[in-house]
């Protein structure tokens, strides 16, 4: 008698074992209890550009003071605000030249560039089988970034390594640079690509984006480019 | 500081039941609830960033009462004006002497766990024991409305005009189960004791934040300073179209199988081994399980027939141990923030992920969400792996007195988990397994015990820790074979893990003096690279060229070195404590010898926000031969932002950490009202710090491979405390 009721007991205490033994796997499989890159099945290649507009807006080195320091307070457009004091190694740098490598602004609008440019490298990487008219689109603005960024970077820093190809191993990152004539050639070849494939108007992407890239845009810039180049000579 | 108290209350109780001869069941219930002061943190760095000249006294003036339309004489602490100073620097009275008493927190927690034990066929033991933690912390934060006074015009303004309710939800839960099968014999001299078990643990946590506010305009009702309105719905009060809610939780879980076996002969002769399958929910679901392992022997040497007859050592053990343990968490690169699901990259939501098309005139544009993963997927994670091996010594002697213990350690970590910034290559951030780092060193502890009187004894015990480090090797995932760390204004601190240095070493230039005129300028190597040098600059030593074969006439990145190590040489601690009829005291002190901080403030701050100056800088450079370290004050002189020798202070200190002084009532006293025991006890942390840094305090955190940074934070407060402990 008292030895079955020790095996009841023994039993019972061995139920809970028993339920998560099986259960493990589950128990296990944790999932972030919220969005993430899983849970969107919708067109790929839209979202690695919006992705790119998205850091072209919210990067310092396109849209705040660093991208004013290289191309407003360095010329005579503007001058730096606020008082004497605040802020005031912007102008060693950007009003006497005189330019610390490891600066704050110099070193953001690099690394933002960059940023840039694998992010387009990455979606062209992506959507080289795809030729359906919205994805030769995208493809079109992921060139005109790539060549955008290129073109401040060969202003702002003459020679700069080239990387036009979607970097998976960090060491394939590390270049040494090319010459200008070269990023310019690429510049070229890229805006060549965007505008073929960018659209006469942004109403063509659908209602709503206004402002979005257009044969226009990649037009201006490549005019811009040919400027740039000495003597007005061809690429 | 002022204003951080803690009450807390506290109800245990436990209890065992037997059921039979071989079978019992017990449980234990833990029931607090603690109401969490005032954080004031933020203060003492606010209290050091503004000016002087800002009084840290009240002002009379004679004002509108915010909260009805009386006026009255009000006492009023200064505000700041922009012409004295700006960007976010703030006078943190203000809001502290406005605020702290306007937040009520909260936290219930009970801890329970329930356990049976069951005896059968003589050897074995089972054992079940569920665990639960639960607790939830309530916080409703109202923000009154206050004056400030402009110290310039001497004026009174509404320094906080809006009513304001924040009340948060967090809920933990913690739950673990174990069932542990033990089977003990005794073969003769032959002991042995085998265990097998099984474990999982669970942790929740649920977050929830509520918002709200008092209408706009001048006519609405504020929400009343009586904290029986202070929800997010306080009804009237509140405006609807205001309130805003968030959230965010996360779980983990972890499962593992065990078995370990203990074997004695003679109790003399001493063996264990033990096995584990570890299981993480935050790993790949390919690497999520793996084994650990840990074997160890010992020798208690006294009960040798050879050591019968000496009378020295009482006890003497020698003692060794290897094995492998793992590591599933990992942080973010500010070293504090864990990553729940490393696997899982969370998408980044709002500003920072969203392209905009269209807008202007008064339309805020059309906004299309982007799904940026906050870091790149590494489907390769793995555990991180600590192999351990130690040998040491254990023993007592002099009739027990003395207690005595020395063990040489060696703990070497592989694929250490690391989260890679890899910003300057223009990628995505990654969390990889970068490297392995060894540590190694001894540590020495003995305590004497001497009984002076009948009344009186007396305990004097010390510890030291040894320690060195060194990185053995780092993946080519970081892809300049070195970890770069950086932080403040341009990176310009930065911690440099790479293999065969030290963890985590500090990287910058080497100060050589302070430049006196333009001829020394002239005369000294051009340091047009790091920013162009002036009378009064920070001179750099150049140490080396690109090439990397010693100077070369330029002061450039390339002269940067290594420039401290944040580990200290050794820690130590003591303790004495003495005990004198029914009164007791004790005393602890701790500290460090031997690392370097990394001062921050006072150097490398933003240039944006214009800060008081350190004391130190009253021995600045303002003119030739005035000064050969201290740099001139000029916040467009970029060159002094350069983190360098200037930044690094000696970390040693000696801490008192703890004093107590308790007092036993009688038993015999308390007894005739039914109480066991009671003691009343005085007790003082952190009294007194002796260092040789300029900052709050001598220690300072961060995480594996960044550390050691002295941001003008970490105050330790001193801690007193009166209490009384009774038993029943």
């Amino acid at each position: 008698m008292k030895k079955n009721k020790n095996l009841f007991w023994g039993l019972l205490l061995m139920a809970p074992l028993l339920i998560s033994g099986i259960g493990c796997q589950k128990f296990l499989d944790k999932k972030p209890l919220t969005a993430t890159g899983d849970d969107l099945h919708q067109g790929a290649l839209e979202n690695n550009i919006l992705g790119i507009y998205s850091t072209f807006r919210t990067y310092s080195g396109f849209s705040e003071l660093v991208w004013l320091d290289f191309n407003s307070i360095r010329d005579d457009d503007a001058e730096k605000g606020s008082n004497q004091t605040d802020g005031s190694e912007i102008n060693t740098s950007f009003e006497t030249f005189q330019y610390a490598k490891s600066g704050w602004a110099p070193e953001t609008y690099w690394n933002d560039h960059f940023t840039l440019i694998n992010l387009a490298n990455a979606a062209l990487d992506s959507s080289q089988t795809f030729t359906d008219p919205a994805s030769l689109r995208n493809i079109g603005e992921a060139c005109f970034f790539r060549a955008l960024s290129y073109f401040d970077l060969v202003k702002a820093y003459g020679e700069v390594p080239l990387i036009n190809y979607k970097v998976v191993n960090p060491a394939d990152g590390i270049r040494p640079k090319s010459p200008v004539d070269v990023i310019y050639a690429f510049i070229d070849s890229n805006l060549q690509v965007a505008a073929q494939n960018l659209p006469l108007n942004a109403s063509d992407y659908g209602s709503g984006y206004e402002g979005r890239l257009t044969k226009g845009a990649a037009n201006t810039l490549w005019r811009r480019l040919i400027c740039s180049v000495s003597n007005g000579q061809t690429l | 500081m002022r204003h951080e108290k803690l009450e807390k209350l506290l109800v245990s109780l436990s209890d065992e039941f037997k059921i039979n001869k071989a079978i019992k069941i017990g449980v234990n219930l833990n029931a607090s609830r603690t109401k969490n002061p005032y954080d004031a943190t933020s203060v003492l760095d606010a209290a050091r960033k503004v000016v002087p000249m800002v009084s840290s006294g009240t002002k009379q003036f004679f004002v509108k009462d915010p909260y009805s339309p009386d006026s009255l004489n009000m006492d009023i602490y200064s505000g700041l004006n922009t012409g004295l100073q700006t960007s976010g620097v703030v006078n943190p009275l203000v809001q502290l002497e406005n605020e702290w008493n306007k937040t009520i927190n909260i936290e219930y927690r009970t801890v329970a766990s329930v356990y049976a034990e069951i005896n059968f066929l003589r050897n074995f033991t089972f054992r079940t024991t569920v665990y639960a933690d639960m607790s939830t912390v309530n916080k409703r934060q109202y923000t009154p409305l206050y004056y400030a006074y402009d110290p310039v015009v001497n004026s009174p303004y509404l320094a906080s005009q809006t009513t304001k309710i924040q009340e948060d939800d967090d809920t933990y839960r913690k739950f673990q189960q174990d069932h542990i099968l033990t089977y003990k014999k005794n073969f003769g001299d032959h002991n042995l004791t085998a265990t097998a078990g099984f474990t999982t643990y669970y942790f929740g946590n649920f977050n929830r934040t509520g918002r709200s506010q008092q209408y706009a305009g001048s006519s609405a009702l504020p929400i009343p300073n009586d904290s029986r309105f202070w929800y997010v719905d306080a009804g009237l009060f509140t405006d609807p179209t205001k309130m805003t809610s968030g959230s965010s939780q996360s779980e983990y879980s972890t499962v593992s199988g065990l078995a370990r076996v203990l074997y004695n002969y003679k109790g003399k002769y001493f063996l264990n081994g033990s096995l584990r399958n570890d299981a993480s929910s935050r790993l790949p679901p390919a690497n999520r399980n793996q084994l650990f392992w840990a074997a160890g022997a010992a020798w208690e040497l006294t009960k040798e027939d050879f050591m019968k007859d000496q009378r020295f050592f009482d006890f003497l053990k020698l003692k060794g141990s290897i094995g492998v343990l793992g590591n599933q968490s990992a942080v973010r690169d500010d070293g504090v923030t864990q990553i729940d699901y490393p696997y899982y990259p969370v998408l980044l939501t709002g500003n920072n992920a969203s392209a905009i098309f269209g807008g202007g005139n008064g339309n805020n544009g059309n906004i299309f969400s982007a799904a940026i993963p906050d870091w790149e997927r590494n489907p390769n994670l793995k555990w991180e792996t600590i192999h351990a091996d130690e040998i040491g010594v254990e023993l007592n002697a002099f009739q027990n007195r003395l207690h005595f213990e020395g063990n040489y350690f060696n703990r070497t970590t592989k694929d250490l988990v690391i989260f890679v910034n890899r910003s300057t290559l223009g990628l995505p951030n990654k969390l990889i397994n970068g490297g392995s780092i060894r540590n190694w060193g001894e540590e020495f502890m003995a305590t004497w015990t001497q009984n002076l009187s009948k009344d009186l004894t007396l305990n004097i015990g010390g510890n030291i820790t040894f320690i060195k480090n060194k990185v053995l090797n780092l993946t080519s995932d970081i892809p300049t074979g070195k970890l770069i760390r950086g932080s403040q204004n341009n990176n310009s601190a930065m911690s440099v893990t790479e293999p065969g240095m030290p963890i985590g070493y500090f990287y910058g230039y080497v100060v050589e003096g302070v430049y006196q005129s333009y001829a020394d300028v002239l005369n000294s190597p051009n340091a047009a690279a790091v920013g162009g040098a002036q009378p009064g600059d920070l001179k750099f030593k150049d140490i080396s060229g690109p090439d990397g074969k010693g100077p070369d006439g330029k002061i450039t990145s390339d002269d940067r070195t290594i420039i401290g190590n944040p580990t200290p040489k050794f820690t130590y601690g003591g303790t004495i404590s003495a005990n004198y009829k029914s009164f007791s005291l004790s005393i602890d002190v701790g500290g460090a010898y031997g690392n370097q901080v990394f001062r921050t403030w006072g150097s490398l701050e933003s240039g944006f926000q214009r800060v008081n100056y350190p004391e130190f800088k009253i021995n600045r450079w303002h003119g030739p031969g005035t000064s050969n370290w201290d740099p001139i004050l000029n916040e467009g002189h970029a060159i002094n932002k350069n983190g360098s020798t200037y930044n690094i202070e000696d970390g040693s200190y000696f801490r008192i950490r703890n004093i107590q002084l308790g007092y036993s009532f009688a038993k015999d006293l308390v007894s005739r009202v039914k109480i066991r025991d009671m003691r009343l006890f005085v007790n003082v942390q952190n009294l007194k710090t002796w260092k040789n840094n300029s900052g709050y305090t001598p220690e300072f955190g961060g995480d594996a491979t960044s550390f050691g940074y002295d941001n003008a934070g970490g105050a330790i407060p001193v801690v007193g405390t009166i209490g009384l402990n009774v038993t029943f």
